[in-house]
Formats: structure tokens, sequence, C-alpha cells
């Protein structure tokens, strides 16, 4: 089955809830659908709190089979998604915790695509080191506020989501998200004052 | 526009333009996964530990000890042991606190509950009194006895501390518990001390005629009661694993 995309909203399509419920009552051909619709996303998530392709797989992986397996504690009538986060990120955590890794990007884990053309060569160049620069800022942020950024707005989860995809409450989502911003003003210079 | 407000509209600008790894074939790998048999939900936790207990052993050192030699080496915390003369008259049992529920407990708890992967309790206790919550994972009915009991608190190497008075018959010896020290508490009635998060001492007396394991599992000072052996305690400590919630 090819993966469904998910919402650029994060809305929840109709037939979750519905797919959910059949889960929960033992359908695994209704929680099938669920992974192929959230997958994506969730090795993303698991990609940000790990810093590693290969955490984040079995991270995902191994957070998809204790949500099916927890599934008698899910309450249909809550959305789907938020939940199925919280079990994938929590797995992530641990796998970076035993691992003893720091939220890295060793690598620049979070990446820029080449640039589409639709500037002229110097404009597109000014752009292109304007997104770098804010790109390396964000990876230089401290763990905890590099992955807020990350989950809220690379991944464009909602508050609650990001609160339980980095296992902290929703108001240390916002505080943390106004520390990421003073520390990006900063790194950024007087050109964001 | 505000500096933050900016910096927003640019991450938003930025995202479509983020590389990720490519997303794996999950949905195979679990499917196949789930598809296979899985371990009931309400199995036996011998049964749960017999089956992890062969590495479980394999893997544990242990190494018979002095109570002396043990409070030097023990990792989770300082240790203070200390011969009783008689457990009785200071030793009280207390009460396993309210009945609740799992989301209940992780609610209430400072830290992340830890439980037997893949099974769920048959009934859950918090003792609010205790700062950051003292919870009970309780194996068995109340009717029939409580088979294993499983309590956690906040507890750290550097935050808590549990000390040991014990009576003649009991035999002390350290323990390895999925690489980290642990205590196996076997023989007469036991009682702990721990002092909890808040500095205060907490008497508790052995509920369960059986052993103690103690052990820091995932950040969490964790007490195991049983009748049973030292191998099915360690079994069932390496299975703990944070619950999600």
């Amino acid at each position: 089955m090819p993966p469904e995309p998910d919402p650029a909203d994060g809305t929840p399509p109709p037939d979750q809830v519905e797919l959910a419920t059949r889960a929960r009552d033992g359908d695994q051909a209704a929680y099938a659908r669920l992974v192929a619709i959230h997958q994506q996303l969730a090795f993303r998530v698991a990609y940000l709190v790990t810093g590693s392709a290969t955490e984040a797989e079995d991270a995902a992986q191994e957070g998809f089979v204790k949500a099916y397996v927890s599934l008698h504690r899910f309450d249909p009538r809550r959305p789907f998604r938020p939940w199925l986060l919280t079990i994938v990120a929590n797995e992530a955590r641990n796998r970076r915790r035993s691992s003893g890794r720091r939220l890295a990007y060793e690598a620049r884990s979070i990446r820029l695509a080449p640039a589409v053309p639709d500037l002229n060569p110097e404009q597109e160049a000014e752009a292109a080191e304007t997104r770098r620069a804010l790109l390396d800022a964000v990876n230089r942020l401290p763990d905890g506020e590099r992955l807020v950024v990350g989950l809220r707005y690379f991944l464009q989860l909602s508050e609650a989501e990001t609160a339980a995809a980095a296992g902290i409450p929703k108001g240390t989502v916002k505080s943390r998200l106004w520390r990421a911003m003073e520390h990006l003003r900063t790194d950024l210079g007087e050109g964001m004052r | 526009m505000t500096a933050h407000d900016a910096l927003g509209s640019m991450l938003d600008s930025l995202r479509s333009e983020i590389v990720f790894p490519t997303t794996p074939p999950l949905f195979e790998a679990v499917t196949d996964r789930i598809t296979a048999p899985l371990v009931p939900r309400r199995s036996s936790w011998r049964m749960v530990a017999a089956a992890a207990a062969a590495i479980a052993v394999i893997l544990t050192a242990v190494i018979p000890t002095t109570r002396s030699a043990v409070a030097d080496l023990i990792g989770i915390g300082p240790l203070e042991i200390t011969q009783v003369a008689d457990l009785t008259p200071a030793s009280t049992v207390r009460s396993l606190g309210q009945l609740t529920t799992l989301d209940a407990a992780a609610e209430a708890a400072s830290f992340d509950l830890v439980g037997i992967s893949q099974v769920e309790p048959d009934a859950v206790f918090i003792d609010a009194t205790v700062p950051g919550g003292m919870v009970t994972l309780a194996y068995g009915s109340p009717t029939d006895g409580w088979r294993l009991l499983i309590t956690q608190l906040d507890g750290t190497a550097t935050e808590g501390l549990i000390g040991k008075e014990i009576g003649s018959g009991t035999e002390i010896q350290q323990v390895t518990v999925a690489g980290a020290p642990g205590l196996w508490i076997e023989g007469a009635p036991h009682t702990l001390v721990v002092l909890d998060a808040g500095g205060n001492p907490l008497r508790d007396r052995a509920r369960l005629a059986g052993s103690t394991l103690v052990a820091t599992r995932h950040g969490v000072l964790v007490r195991i009661e049983a009748d049973t052996t030292l191998g099915e305690a360690l079994a069932v400590a390496e299975r703990l694993v944070p619950i999600d919630r």
C-alpha cells in the first residue's frame, strides 16, 4: 500500500477516527492503513529527536508496534496522531538516551534542497545565503529549542503535538520557542532586530 | 511585524526546502510484526520472566558481598544499611496508596513510570504523600493475593537515598541489572528506608512474603517484590520499559 500524505494542517482525515476505532477492536488492516498514513511523519519526528536516520527508522517501527499493542488504551474519541507521535517520540528519546547521543546534527542533518532559480543569480545567491544562515543558526540552538523549532516549523505540528512529541508541557513549548527566537535573533545579528 | 514574527515567517518558508532522509518502508515492517503472534496482554509475569531469565542470568553478575561493601559499591544512591535488633516495633507496612489508573498515575507522578513491556498491571496505586508520588504496579489480585509488586519513585543517584534495615536472617547480594548495580534482598522480613526527593525518610516493610530487588531502571528507583527467584526478578527488571502515556 503506498503511503498516504499527511494533511498539511494536521487535521485528521475523517476516516481516521473510524480506522482507529476499528484498529482498537482488532482490525489489523485498519491499523495498517494508519501506519501508511502516518509513517512519514512518525519517521521525521523520530529523526528530529535522534538525529540519526537508522535510529529513527528503528524508533518509528518500534513505536508503531508498541502503539498497536497499546491500542486498548487509546481513546478513539481523541485524535490518533498525537497519541501515536507521543509513543514514537518516547521510543526515539529512549534510543537517543541509551546511545548517549546528543540531539545531533553532526552532518547538519536538517539540510536544504537546492533552490529553484526564480531570481536572478545575484538575488538567488543572497537568498540562499540567508536561508543557509538561518538553518545554521537553528542547528546551533540548544537541543530542546532546536527540537521544538523543528517539530513546530519544519513538520508543522500543532502546539499540542509538539508538546507530545517533545515530551514537555504545552507551556514549555511556548517558552522554548520564545527562547529559540531570541537565540536566533541574537545569532543572526542586527539584521533581525 | 516583530522580529519573532519575521523569524517565524522565515522558518515557515524554509520548511519546503528542508531535506529529510527518505522515509523507510515502515509499513511493510510494521505489518509483518503486528501480524506475528503477540505476547498475551495478561500473560503470567512468571511466563514473561521465564522467557527472559536465561539471558538475564547470563548477563547478571551476582557477587555476594558484605553489607559494608555493598554500601560502597552500590551506585543507586548513597546506601545506608544498618543492623537492627528487632524490626517489628518500628517497621510498619505503608499503605500501597490510593487505587488509581495507569493514566492518572502517569499524570500525577513527577517521573516517567516504568512497567513490564507488553504486560498490563492488574492494579495501580499511588501514594501521593510521597513527594513526586510513589507508584505501585500490582500483578495478581487483591483477593487471591498480589504475586508481584513493582514500586517506583523519584530516586536518582544524586537525589535519593535508599537504605535497608535488615534482620540477622536476611541476605543481601549485589547484582547487575541491565548493566547497572542493584540489590537483591532475600530472607527474613525486611524494611526499606528510603529518602524521597524531598529528603524525608520513608520506612516501608516488605509487603510480600518473598524477596526484593532494588535497582534503578530508566532513571526511576524501582523495588520489585515477589516470592520468586533472583533470576525471575532480574528478568522482570530487565523487561521494565518506560510506559507510554
